[in-house]
């Protein structure tokens, strides 16, 4: 009876305790569920079916939720390894002071299904509020007097429900699957190993430089609505060259750095670029995936803003009704896309700043018992976040760049003919994304530094410094 | 005058909200001149950690004073407190703390980073260093790669490149196998040979026994102090042992602490 009562009563207590892991775990899974029940809800919508255009539309939400879906898939994986990873002490505590595997593992099925509940519903009730909202803007952009009614479609809430439960389950397992074939010492020593240095690996280099070529070079001569297949080729080269530069090339040019005594040995420098390249072998992925994200975020939004402006501007199917409802459709749908790739980007920079401050702290603890003030420690994680987050960045505005030629193709089909409008139309795209992802980064780093750093007196007190606690 | 001057420092940690402080030190006094080798023993809760952590300047006393070569901690500010601590003291921890992404010679480096100081003259201050520390050959190693008694020995050569006033050792002996230990008791006596003043909390007789000095605290006091004199380390531990027999165990018969 006891034991009946407990256990999910530990498993919110637990979750409770953990909030700091688990609120941005469920909240970014309740805004993926809500985006997801929002466009299927706009697909199944009757008042759908009236626009001029219907069909285009729903082959177009068709594939935003295809995407959604992949991304989605991605995002829980993600932020349930890192979660787990966070709490793996917290397991291993729990074996030690008697549970068994099986204990264990009814904790963990209490807490994903109140995590699965809470995400699934909250973010279903969220979407229900968000899609009257959306029938609002979807009627204010498509400039259409079709009625877009306020209604709940029963499909969309079960599709919906279905694909994440399938997800829930899907990290269920693996969290089972985790604490069943680890031994219980282990999760409670799950203190980093230390990473051995990476090595510099010259034919990954080799291969991303050639995707990377390759990939852009089709960019100047491929028609994508002539050519399909060579354009999806395009985008698979440009990723795999993004991975394999971020695996390879980041090394090479952080040892480069490091051999350079006179700017190695400064201090905004110095831990800076050891402890990135030091666990570059673990970070490429992160980094490599944010910066594919920005990518995408960046083409799609600057060719629908292109393909907007310029149908305004008076391309000449732009003035018939059917052809503004569509282009306006591309529109809403491009920045739906802009603004879920900068969501997923901006999530991945968040926990990837969390995990690593939990990390580095005990490094900037001995830092500070060394001599280092609470001014050089912002100084050092100020270098240290540029280094990590400014690179992706870049190489996304890079591959903006280089797909402009594809873009302007695409743009030319739809009757817009006006280069200077569709690069001023990119530029504006480029700042106004390089200051969003600058204000993700601020807040990650704010976070970052939180976490990395009290002020000396305060730690000493805590006993974080000597690494034990202090006597009393 | 005294390197270091600690005089009647009390350290009360107050609860955040209510009730009642626990007092970790009531009142100790005690003073270190240049060259001395001195050992604080005490058992867990005797306020070691507290002490050492106030000399450092990491943690503020309730009451009291702590003056580095007539300068007082607790009127320093923050700001010039990081560089008292990385240009007067240096520190030897009982888990190393050593930064796993950096090598042996980044690691012993790292203070002088902090410090502003030229690439060339850190080589030049590490190349001696290393040698007498008998780590010479593993500068480009992870810390990873090393045991534990070689880990120690980087972190002594990191706490001594600055040319510190004092060296601060807290428990430095604690993660050590006795071979490993015993090695880097004689290297702290021979800096200590050299005119490096050493301070070290620990509550190992025989780690003890090699200092010119003994303190023992309990319950928040200097409870005692013993002088080497003309004793080798030997009649030292056995002194220490008696010492330790009077003043930290609870006397037979006596009123027992609550």
């Amino acid at each position: 009876m006891r034991s009946r009562l407990s256990f999910p009563w530990l498993a919110l207590r637990s979750m409770w305790l953990n909030a700091r892991f688990y609120l941005p775990y469920l909240l970014s899974c309740a805004l993926i569920v809500a985006l997801h029940y929002d466009i299927q809800f706009l697909n199944m919508n009757t008042g759908t079916d009236l626009l001029p255009g219907a069909s285009s539309v729903h082959g177009l939400l068709s594939v935003v939720v295809l995407a959604v879906d992949f991304f989605s898939i991605f995002l829980f994986v993600y932020t349930n390894s890192f979660l787990m990873k966070r709490r793996e002490r917290e397991l291993g505590l729990y074996s030690i002071l008697g549970m068994e595997r099986r204990h264990l593992r009814k904790l963990l099925r209490w807490e994903t299904l109140f995590a699965g509940v809470i995400s699934i519903g909250g973010g279903l009730l969220l979407g229900i509020g968000f899609s009257q909202l959306f029938v609002l803007l979807f009627r204010a952009v498509m400039q259409t007097d079709v009625a877009l009614g306020f209604e709940v479609p029963k499909l969309a809430i079960l599709y919906t429900a279905f694909v994440y439960g399938l997800m829930v389950l899907m990290n269920l397992v693996t969290n089972l699957v985790r604490v069943s074939f680890v031994r219980p010492i282990v999760l409670f020593h799950t203190t980093d190993v230390g990473d051995r240095e990476p090595r510099t690996r010259r034919l990954v280099a080799i291969v991303g430089v050639m995707a990377l070529g390759l990939g852009y070079s089709i960019s100047f001569f491929d028609n994508p609505l002539e050519n399909l297949g060579l354009f999806l080729l395009a985008v698979l080269l440009v990723i795999v060259a993004t991975y394999c530069l971020f695996s390879s090339a980041s090394i090479a040019i952080l040892k480069r750095l490091r051999a350079n005594a006179s700017y190695y040995y400064q201090l905004r420098h110095f831990f800076p670029v050891a402890n990135t390249l030091h666990r570059m072998r673990r970070n490429a992925t992160g980094l490599a995936t944010i910066c594919v994200l920005s990518t995408m975020a960046l083409v799609t939004a600057s060719t629908t803003f292109g393909m907007y402006v310029g149908a305004g501007v008076g391309a000449a199917w732009g003035n018939t009704q059917e052809g503004r409802a569509l282009v306006s459709a591309y529109f809403f749908v491009g920045l739906f896309l802009s603004i879920l790739f900068l969501m997923a980007c901006a999530l991945i920079v968040y926990y990837k700043q969390v995990s690593e401050g939990y990390e580095d702290a005990p490094c900037f603890a001995t830092m500070q018992q060394v001599g280092m003030s609470d001014d050089e420690v912002d100084l050092v994680v100020h270098g240290e976040n540029s280094l990590a987050f400014l690179p992706p960045l870049a190489m996304a505005a890079c591959h903006t760049l280089a797909a402009l030629p594809i873009t302007s193709r695409i743009l030319l089909a739809f009757g817009i003919t006006n280069m200077g409008l569709v690069l001023s139309c990119t530029a504006l795209t480029l700042l106004v994304y390089g200051a969003l992802y600058l204000i993700a980064f601020r807040i990650a780093s704010r976070t970052y530094r939180r976490i990395v750093a009290w002020p000396a007196a305060d730690a000493a007190r805590r006993g974080y410094r000597t690494g034990r606690a202090v006597e009393r | 005058m005294a390197l270091l001057e600690v005089k009647h420092v009390k350290k009360v940690y107050k609860p955040r909200l209510v009730g009642v402080g626990v007092t970790a030190l009531r009142d100790v006094s005690f003073s270190v001149r240049r060259g001395e080798f001195v050992a604080i023993m005490g058992e867990s809760g005797s306020g070691k950690t507290t002490l050492l952590n106030i000399l450092a300047a990491l943690d503020k006393p309730t009451s009291g004073q702590v003056l580095l070569e007539g300068k007082d901690l607790a009127r320093t500010r923050e700001r010039d407190l990081a560089a008292l601590r990385r240009e007067h003291l240096g520190f030897v921890f009982q888990d190393f703390n050593l930064l796993d992404s950096l090598t042996v010679r980044d690691n012993i480096f790292l203070p002088l980073v902090l410090a502003n100081v030229p690439h060339d003259e850190m080589e030049r201050r590490l190349t001696p260093l290393v040698k007498t520390l008998g780590i010479e050959r593993l500068v480009d190693q992870y810390p990873y790669e090393l045991s534990g008694g070689q880990k120690q020995r980087t972190a002594v050569a990191r706490a001594l490149i600055t040319r510190p006033s004092i060296l601060l050792a807290d428990e430095p002996t604690g993660a050590l196998d006795s071979h490993a230990a015993e090695s880097l008791l004689r290297t702290l006596g021979r800096m200590n040979a050299r005119g490096q003043t050493v301070l070290m909390v620990t509550h190992s007789t025989n780690a003890a026994s090699r200092a010119t000095r003994v303190l023992f605290l309990k319950d928040g006091r200097v409870r005692k102090q013993i002088r080497r004199g003309e004793r080798d380390s030997e009649a030292f531990y056995a002194a220490i042992s008696r010492s330790l027999a009077a003043t930290i165990r609870p006397q037979r018969g006596g009123a027992t602490h609550a």
